[in-house]
């Protein structure tokens, strides 16, 4: 009894403190949206089976500077929401930075918070070079080589980069590109 | 079903026609609008589904990630006009879109299709939309089939209205032949002009012409074998009339033809000529001989112009003039029998003289009866001839013998033949020792008929054998508890017939009275049939019965014959008996039989004995027996002893 009072009183300061970042950095609704929509996403990704090392795969949401807590919140919420499994897929969400993600082999889809366009460049290439979607918070990152963004305008709308689609040699279900937006 | 099978051949074909139509087009309607209806919904439904198979993976996907701005995704389809409705409901059946596009249709006129929404990766299902599709194109085709298969069914009545009007021109070669035909009679000719001509009709009339020849051919034949015929038939009724009227020994008119004669008029009159002892002429001279006697006799009454028949036999008939006297007719039958005397007729070279005897039946109404009355008097009279007299009655004679005979039948039937006994007393002694037997017919009333008011009728229609055997029945059965002797009356004709003879000695053996019994017999009897009666007295004497000789005295009173008999009784006859006081030779005609019968050792019986000097004369002259008044009347007797 006591641990779902305390689970609850730590759900409500991390919205608290999503709201508070909102102020400061991320739109809450939208970031709510990706939260819900951005494993899905995932889920449809039909190459995601040989890319896996581990029975689980890997949301990395990846960080910049002192960005930290909020990948971390992130990754909690994803985790929380979806209980480490949508469709059939079993996924584990974690926060990395920038530095680790490079290095790592077993990440299967990456959600890049706000950085610098440099960053967002490098994570590009490297989503590119290894056949990792990328999908990040700005619509904009999409200019640089983000695979993906999923921007609310009078309708929720999921934006392919199609250059990065063709680049990478991604695969989704074909479903996807039925309610895409594909941008060149 | 009657009536179709009588219905004319046009009509037939025609409901054949419309039948096989009216099925075949029903079939075809029915089979292509299932097939149009089918085909059109599935088109529809496939539109549907079609619509559906359009939005379903971006409806699945945008379900699948949240995006719950899904209307956007179905504008693509909720625009279109046939789309009247959309349904989309989550898996736990949470509406999540209820799109309904106003319209007018009804309910009726519009499609439903339902489809499961499925997870994208996992295809889980997620949900399901459904469709509703305008059944407007659907009516439209089915409206179209309608007017369509109108057309049609408009086509096919008219079609079937002119075959009707084609079948009945194609037969009306039929109805004209039928109508010809039907009008036909042998011995006519018939043209057929038809309209026009297929073949068929051709030949059906060919084979009437050919028909027709035949049966006027025939016709013809049968004409002259129906000539033929009706000459046959005139003769074979000429020759008819001729075996009908006609004798054909004598070629004269026979009976019928004369009493059709006769009833040309009311009255007439009318002899009857029999020729006397004809019989004689057949045995003498053979019945050829006698019947070519009878033809020139025929010949001879047509040579004296009496226009004869011949009745048969030897009777002939000839109608005189009337108007004539009774005297006049005698005067004229004396003539004619006079002449016909003196004729002379050949037989074999030998000459004959023939006599006959005449009745006459003067204006009568029964010319042919009263005639033969008339005739049968004069033969019993012994005359040449008589005149019928209704005065005399014989015709209520011959009545009263029919009323008779039916009475004792009756009597018969009715057991009212009885038996009197009159006793037969011993001259010596005075005592009955014997009874006769004496039959009579008792009346409903209780009264008697003496038995010559009916035995002569019986003798001649043939009971007096039946009467016979009753009376010995009932006098047998009678004395059998008595111990008198009693005697019974048998005729010639009794003795004859085997039966009665038969039945006699079988009631004498069941009776036990053959030792007592005495058959009475005419002497005449004996001599006219002395063998059969030899016979019969030796069969009955062998039983045991005696014999006695009735009314001895008038007749032969043969002796020889007495003896020859050997019979144990002669009965006086009564008529000597009741004068022998007073005729002398009447006297010595009983002593001689007495004489007689004392010498051969029989009895004798004295009858008609009515009074003592009658019985004292008998007496003395020796009878045994006297029967009469006197000694005793008839009387019924009871089977106690007196």
């Amino acid at each position: 009894m006591g641990t779902y009072r305390i689970e609850i009183l730590m759900r409500i300061l991390v919205l608290l403190f999503i709201i508070f970042l909102s102020l400061h950095a991320e739109d809450t609704l939208l970031l709510n949206a990706h939260i819900k929509m951005v494993p899905k996403i995932m889920a449809l990704d039909t190459r995601l089976v040989s890319k896996e090392s581990s029975n689980k795969s890997i949301l990395a949401i990846v960080y910049e500077g002192n960005r930290k807590n909020i990948a971390r919140t992130i990754a909690d919420e994803i985790n929380q929401q979806h209980n480490g499994k949508v469709a059939n897929m079993n996924f584990t969400t974690i926060a990395i930075p920038l530095e680790e993600l490079v290095l790592r082999r077993d990440i299967s889809f990456v959600y890049l918070t706000q950085m610098s366009t440099s960053s967002v460049r490098k994570i590009a290439q490297w989503g590119i070079e290894n056949t990792i979607p990328t999908f990040s918070y700005n619509t904009s990152d999409l200019e640089e080589g983000v695979l993906g963004s999923i921007a609310i305008e009078r309708s929720t709308i999921i934006y392919i980069n199609k250059t990065t689609l063709k680049k990478g040699n991604f695969r989704f279900n074909d479903t996807l590109f039925q309610i895409v937006r594909l941008l060149e | 079903m009657n009536r179709f099978k009588n219905a004319r051949l046009s009509s037939k074909l025609f409901i054949t026609l419309v039948v096989t139509f009216l099925i075949v087009f029903a079939t075809v309607t029915l089979v292509t609008f299932i097939i149009v209806r089918d085909l059109t919904m599935n088109t529809q439904k496939e539109k549907a589904a079609l619509l559906i198979d359009a939005v379903e993976p971006s409806l699945s996907l945008s379900m699948f990630l949240g995006i719950k701005d899904i209307s956007s995704k179905l504008s693509s389809i909720t625009r279109l006009n046939e789309v009247i409705g959309l349904k989309i409901t989550d898996i736990e059946g949470k509406i999540l879109l209820d799109y309904q596009q106003y319209t007018s249709l009804s309910p009726y006129e519009s499609i439903k299709v339902s489809k499961n929404l499925l997870e994208p990766s996992s295809l889980k299902p997620i949900g399901s939309v459904t469709l509703t599709y305008s059944g407007k194109e659907f009516s439209k085709t089915m409206d179209r089939f309608y007017t369509v298969y109108g057309w049609i069914a408009l086509g096919v009545f008219v079609i079937l209205w002119v075959m009707l009007i084609w079948i009945n021109r194609l037969l009306l070669p039929i109805n004209l032949i039928a109508r010809k035909v039907r009008n036909f009679k042998p011995g006519e000719k018939i043209t057929f002009d038809i309209p026009y001509s297929q073949r068929e009709f051709s030949q059906i009339i060919h084979a009437f012409k050919v028909m027709q020849e035949s049966v006027w051919n025939y016709s013809q034949e049968i004409e002259t074998i129906n000539k033929n015929l009706e000459i046959k038939i005139a003769e074979q009724t000429h020759e008819a009339t001729r075996h009908l009227y006609y004798d054909n020994l004598t070629t004269l008119p026979n009976r019928l033809k004369l009493q059709e004669d006769l009833l040309l008029k009311p009255t007439n009159t009318v002899a009857i000529l029999n020729i006397d002892d004809f019989k004689e002429i057949n045995d003498f001279f053979g019945i050829d001989a006698g019947d070519w006697l009878l033809s020139q006799i025929g010949h001879w009454l047509v040579e004296m112009k009496l226009s004869p028949y011949r009745l048969g036999g030897d009777e002939f008939a000839f109608r005189l003039k009337q108007g004539n006297t009774s005297i006049e007719f005698r005067h004229n039958i004396e003539i004619l029998l006079a002449l016909l005397s003196e004729k002379l007729f050949m037989i074999a070279e030998e000459t004959v003289h023939v006599r006959a005897t005449v009745g006459i039946a003067i204006d009568s109404d029964k010319p042919l009866i009263h005639a033969d009355v008339a005739l049968n008097k004069a033969r019993s009279a012994k005359q040449p001839y008589s005149v019928y007299d209704q005065s005399e009655g014989i015709e209520q004679q011959y009545q009263a013998n029919i009323a008779m005979s039916a009475r004792i039948r009756q009597a018969l039937v009715e057991h009212r033949i009885v038996c009197q006994y009159q006793p037969i007393v011993s001259t010596l002694t005075g005592k009955i020792e014997k009874f006769e037997t004496l039959v009579r017919i008792k009346n409903e009333d209780d009264t008697l008929i003496a038995p010559y008011d009916f035995l002569p009728i019986a003798q001649k229609t043939k009971l007096y054998h039946h009467i016979t055997q009753e009376v010995v029945y009932q006098a047998c059965n009678l004395f059998a508890a008595r111990h008198e002797q009693f005697s019974i009356n048998l005729s010639g004709s009794d003795i004859l017939d085997s039966r009665t003879v038969a039945t006699i000695e079988n009631i004498l053996r069941q009776t036990g009275t053959a030792d007592r019994i005495i058959f009475e017999i005419l002497e005449s009897e004996g001599i006219e049939n002395f063998d059969e009666v030899a016979l019969f007295i030796s069969k009955m004497k062998s039983l045991g019965a005696k014999i006695a000789i009735d009314d001895f005295g008038t007749g032969y009173s043969n002796f020889e014959n007495i003896l020859k008999l050997n019979v144990d009784i002669l009965k006086i006859d009564g008529s000597l008996i009741k004068s022998i006081n007073e005729n002398p030779r009447h006297r010595i005609v009983v002593e001689a039989i007495v004489d007689f019968a004392h010498r051969i050792g029989i009895d004798t019986v004295a009858e008609f004995v009515s009074s003592e000097e009658i019985l004292q004369n008998v007496t003395d002259l020796g009878i045994t027996y006297a029967q009469g008044f006197h000694t005793g009347k008839p009387q019924f007797l009871n089977q106690q002893l007196m």
